[in-house]
C-alpha cells in the first residue's frame, strides 16, 4: 500500500484519494413498505450492506467473504434487495414534511416518484417535500439485483476521485509578528453531479457540515470539517460547497475578566483561560494537551485584566505573547497555541519539527526579510505595554432595586468599573465578569409599624379607653434592594513601549489587557502573559514557496526546509493551501523560519 | 436424477453458482434418493439454510457408509466447497463398491477366488 512519505519522495507519486462532502441528516423516523423485493431488512441504518450468499450475478466468491442469510436475526445490512433482473417498489413515510432523502446502493436502473425520475446510484439525493412517497425503481441489469442499502432523510452528498473537478482547502494561522488578524481556513469544493438537486439543497442552511480528507488506503489525512458559509449551488451539473472552518464562533465579544492567578500557576491559568474562550465560542476541541503542572510552590496572586474584547483578538494575544521558556524557574517551553484547520486542538508545548521539505522540490520559493521590530508601542493611550492591576479593599459598588427573589438577575456595573471577587446581600453571585454580574437575590425584610391595642390606664367617664401602640416587626417580602460588594481593580500605565536594543522599527501594537501573569517565585519569576520578548524573539524572514503537498500538514507544524545550498532550517509553517484538481495536488505555503 | 463428476480441485477465486448448488444436492440424491436436502436453486436465489441442510446430509450419508464425514466447516469458502464434494466422491465410490458386492455376494460352503476389488469368500 503506498504511503503519503514514501510517493512524496517520488518524482511522480500515485494520486491522493480525496474524499469529501457534506452531511445534512435529520433525524426524523421513516417508515418503509416494499413490495417485490427478494430480501428486506432496516434501511435507516448505518451498516453497510452484508454480503450474502446470492446466487444472482453469477453466484458469490468463495473466499469466506458471504454468510448465509438468516432472516429471522439479521435485519440491519440486509437492505433492500430485488429479485434478479427485476425491479421493485419502496414506499417512504415520515411524520413531517422532509425536504429530500438520500438513498445509498447499487445497481444500474432507474428511480422515479412518478413525477421525477434519476438513475439510480450510490448517495442520490432525492427531493421529497411531502410526508409520504412511494419510489419505483427498475432494474436494466437482466442477472443482478437493484440493492438499496440505506435511506434517510436529509441531504448527503459523497464526493471522491470519480466525481471530484477541483477540491481547494486553504488551511490558515497567522504568524505575523504583532496584531494577528488570523483568517479562518475555508474549503471549496466543486464536483460533477449528475441530478438535478436544486430543490434539495435549497433547504440547506449555513453551517452544515463539509468534510474532507485525502491521502492513501493506509496512510491519510484526519478527517476536516467545516461548516457551510454559502449556499450550496448547482450550476450545469457542477456542485459548488463552500465552508470555514469552527475558528469563525470565535468572532464573537467575551466581557472583560480578570485572571488572579498564583505565581505556581501563571502558566498553566493562561492556558485555562485560552481554551475557555475558545470552548466557550462553541468549539468542541478535538484534541487538547493537558494542562502544565505547578512551578514551584509560590501562591502570590498576580491579577490580569482583559477588557471587554473579540474572542478571537483574546486566543491570538494569548498566542503570540505567551510563548516562554520557563525552564530557569523549574517548568519547561510554554507554547499555548490553537489551530483550528478543521480539527480544532490546543497544546502548549513547544513543537518540534514534523516534516521535511527539500527545496529541489519546490517551486516559485521567495523568501523575504521584514524590518526588524525596535520598540513595541502600545496603540491605545489607556493601556501600559507594561502596567500594574491590582484589587483594593472591599468597598459597597452600588445597590440595585426592585429586585425579585430567586429570580436569577443581571446588571451591569455602573460606568464600567472593574471589580473582583464580587459579592451581593441579600442573595448569591452565580457568575461575574469584572463589570457584570448575575446573582440570584435572596429573602427581602420589610420594617413595618403593627397596630396594636391595649386598655388605658386612665378612666374615663369610669371606663377605660382602647389605646392603640405600634411594634417594629420584620416582615419578609419579595421585591427589595439588592446592595452589590466587590474588590475594585485599580490598574496604571507603568510604561506604554518596550524596546529591544537593536536597528529597527517602532511597530504600534493592540493591547487588551491591564497587569500581568507571572510564574515563578517572587526571587525567580518570569512575566507568562504579555511578554513581549517574545515578539522581539522572532524571526523577521518569511517565505513561501509551491510542493506537491501533505493533507496531513497543519498550520504552525514545524517543519525543516532542506536548502538548495545543503542547510536546513527549521520553520513553522503559517498557511498551506492544498488544491487537489485534474487528478493531482499541489500545495501553496507560506511560513515564518523558527518556531514560532 | 444423474450422477455429475464433483468439481473438488478449486484453489480460490472461484464463484459459487446455482449449477454447483443443484449438483451438490443432485449427487446427493443420487447416492441416497431419501436423503433430505434443499430444492434446487436458481440465479435468484439467496441462500439461507443450504449450507447446514447439506453437510447434515452428507455426515448422515457418511454415517450409514462407514466413512469419516468430518472436517466441513459453516464458512462458504473454497476449501470446505472442495471438502464438501469430496465426501460426497467419496460416497459415491463406497456406494459404487457396496453395488458391486452385491452383485457377487457368495455363499458358505462355495468355493471362490478372486482379484482387484473383489474379495475372496467362502471356506
Amino acid at each position: 500500500m503506498p504511503t503519503i512519505n514514501a510517493e512524496n519522495a517520488k518524482s511522480i507519486r500515485t494520486p491522493f484519494q480525496v474524499h469529501c462532502g457534506l452531511s445534512k441528516i435529520t433525524d426524523e423516523d421513516l417508515t418503509f413498505v416494499g413490495t417485490n423485493y427478494k430480501a428486506m431488512g432496516e434501511l435507516q441504518t448505518d451498516k453497510d450492506l452484508i454480503n450474502l450468499d446470492d446466487l444472482s450475478g453469477g453466484g458469490f466468491p468463495l473466499d469466506g467473504s458471504c454468510v448465509s442469510y438468516d432472516p429471522a436475526t439479521m435485519s440491519e445490512g440486509i437492505g433492500m434487495r430485488s429479485n434478479a433482473g427485476a425491479g421493485m417498489t419502496l414506499k417512504v413515510t415520515c411524520a413531517t414534511i422532509i425536504p429530500a432523502i438520500t438513498i445509498r446502493g447499487r445497481g444500474i436502473g432507474e428511480i422515479t416518484d412518478g413525477t421525477t425520475t434519476y438513475e439510480f446510484r450510490d448517495g442520490l439525493v432525492f427531493p421529497f417535500n411531502a410526508k409520504t412517497k412511494t419510489f419505483t425503481i427498475t432494474n436494466d441489469d437482466p442477472d443482478d439485483r437493484i440493492e438499496i442499502e440505506s435511506v434517510y432523510p436529509g441531504v448527503e452528498f459523497e464526493i471522491d476521485n470519480t466525481n471530484l473537478i477541483s477540491c481547494v482547502v486553504s488551511l490558515r494561522s497567522d504568524l505575523t509578528l504583532v496584531n494577528p488578524q488570523w483568517p479562518a481556513s475555508e474549503i471549496e469544493i466543486n464536483a460533477y453531479w449528475p441530478d438535478d438537486i436544486i430543490t434539495a439543497i435549497s433547504s440547506m442552511s449555513d453551517g452544515t457540515r463539509i468534510y474532507y480528507y485525502s491521502g492513501y488506503d493506509d496512510d491519510r489525512s484526519e478527517t476536516r470539517y467545516f461548516y457551510l458559509s454559502e449556499k450550496a449551488d448547482v450550476q450545469k451539473n457542477v456542485l459548488t460547497l463552500k465552508g470555514q472552518d469552527a475558528s469563525s464562533k470565535l468572532d464573537r465579544d467575551c466581557a472583560a475578566e480578570t485572571v488572579y492567578s498564583e505565581m505556581r500557576y501563571a502558566h498553566r491559568d493562561m492556558y485555562n483561560k485560552m481554551i475557555k474562550y475558545i470552548t466557550d465560542a462553541g468549539i468542541k476541541l478535538r484534541k487538547k494537551e493537558s494542562a502544565p503542572g505547578a512551578i514551584g510552590s509560590t501562591k502570590t496572586k498576580n491579577l490580569l485584566l482583559f477588557e471587554k474584547e473579540n474572542a478571537r483578538d483574546l486566543v491570538a494575544s494569548i498566542m503570540s505573547l505567551s510563548h516562554v521558556n520557563l525552564t530557569s524557574i523549574g517548568g519547561t517551553y510554554f507554547w499555548p497555541v490553537f489551530v483550528d484547520a478543521g480539527i480544532p486542538s490546543v497544546r502548549r508545548t513547544k513543537p518540534t519539527s514534523k516534516w521535511d521539505i527539500y527545496e529541489a522540490d519546490c517551486g516559485d520559493v521567495v523568501r523575504s526579510a521584514d524590518r526588524n521590530i525596535r520598540t513595541l508601542k502600545a496603540d491605545d493611550s489607556t493601556f501600559g505595554l507594561v502596567s500594574s492591576c491590582s484589587v483594593g479593599k472591599k468597598i459597597k459598588v452600588e445597590t440595585f432595586g426592585s429586585c425579585i427573589k430567586g429570580k436569577s438577575t443581571h446588571k451591569k456595573v455602573e460606568n464600567d468599573r472593574y471589580f473582583a471577587n464580587m459579592t451581593v446581600t441579600p442573595g448569591k453571585v452565580t457568575s461575574q465578569t469584572a463589570n457584570e454580574v448575575t446573582f440570584i437575590p435572596g429573602q427581602f425584610y420589610k420594617i413595618v409599624h403593627e397596630k396594636h391595642y391595649r386598655l388605658s390606664k386612665r378612666r374615663y367617664h369610669g371606663k377605660r379607653k382602647k389605646v392603640a401602640y405600634y411594634i417594629k416587626k420584620k416582615v419578609k417580602v419579595s421585591v427589595g434592594s439588592v446592595t452589590l460588594y466587590g474588590y475594585p481593580i485599580n490598574n496604571d500605565i507603568s510604561s506604554q513601549s518596550k524596546t529591544y536594543n537593536r536597528p529597527g522599527v517602532t511597530q504600534p501594537i493592540s493591547v487588551i489587557s491591564h497587569g500581568k501573569a507571572i510564574a515563578g517565585s517572587s526571587g525567580n519569576n518570569m512575566i507568562v502573559y504579555p511578554a513581549y520578548d517574545c515578539v522581539f524573539a522572532q524571526s523577521n524572514i518569511t517565505g513561501s514557496f509551491t510542493w506537491k503537498g501533505d493533507p496531513r500538514m497543519q498550520p504552525r507544524d514545524v517543519f525543516t526546509f532542506h536548502r538548495l545550498d545543503g542547510h536546513t532550517e527549521i520553520c513553522t509553517l503559517e498557511t498551506i493551501t492544498l488544491t487537489h484538481e485534474g487528478g493531482g495536488t499541489s500545495a501553496a505555503i507560506t511560513y515564518r523560519l523558527g518556531v514560532v | 436424477m444423474a450422477w455429475i463428476d464433483p468439481v473438488m480441485d478449486r484453489t480460490g477465486g472461484e464463484y459459487m453458482t446455482a449449477d454447483d448448488c443443484n449438483r451438490i444436492t443432485g449427487n446427493i440424491k443420487y447416492l441416497d434418493s431419501n436423503a433430505v436436502v434443499p430444492s434446487d436453486v436458481t440465479d435468484n436465489d439467496i441462500l439461507t439454510t443450504w449450507l447446514s441442510v447439506v453437510e447434515t446430509a452428507i455426515q448422515t450419508m457418511c454415517l450409514n457408509l462407514g466413512l469419516p464425514g468430518n472436517g466441513m466447516t459453516t464458512a462458504w469458502t473454497y476449501d470446505n466447497i472442495n471438502k464438501i464434494e469430496s465426501l460426497i466422491q467419496s460416497c459415491y465410490e463406497r456406494v459404487g463398491l457396496l453395488r458391486k458386492q452385491n452383485l457377487l455376494t457368495v455363499y458358505s460352503g462355495e468355493l471362490y477366488s478372486g482379484q482387484g476389488d473383489y474379495y475372496v469368500g467362502g471356506y
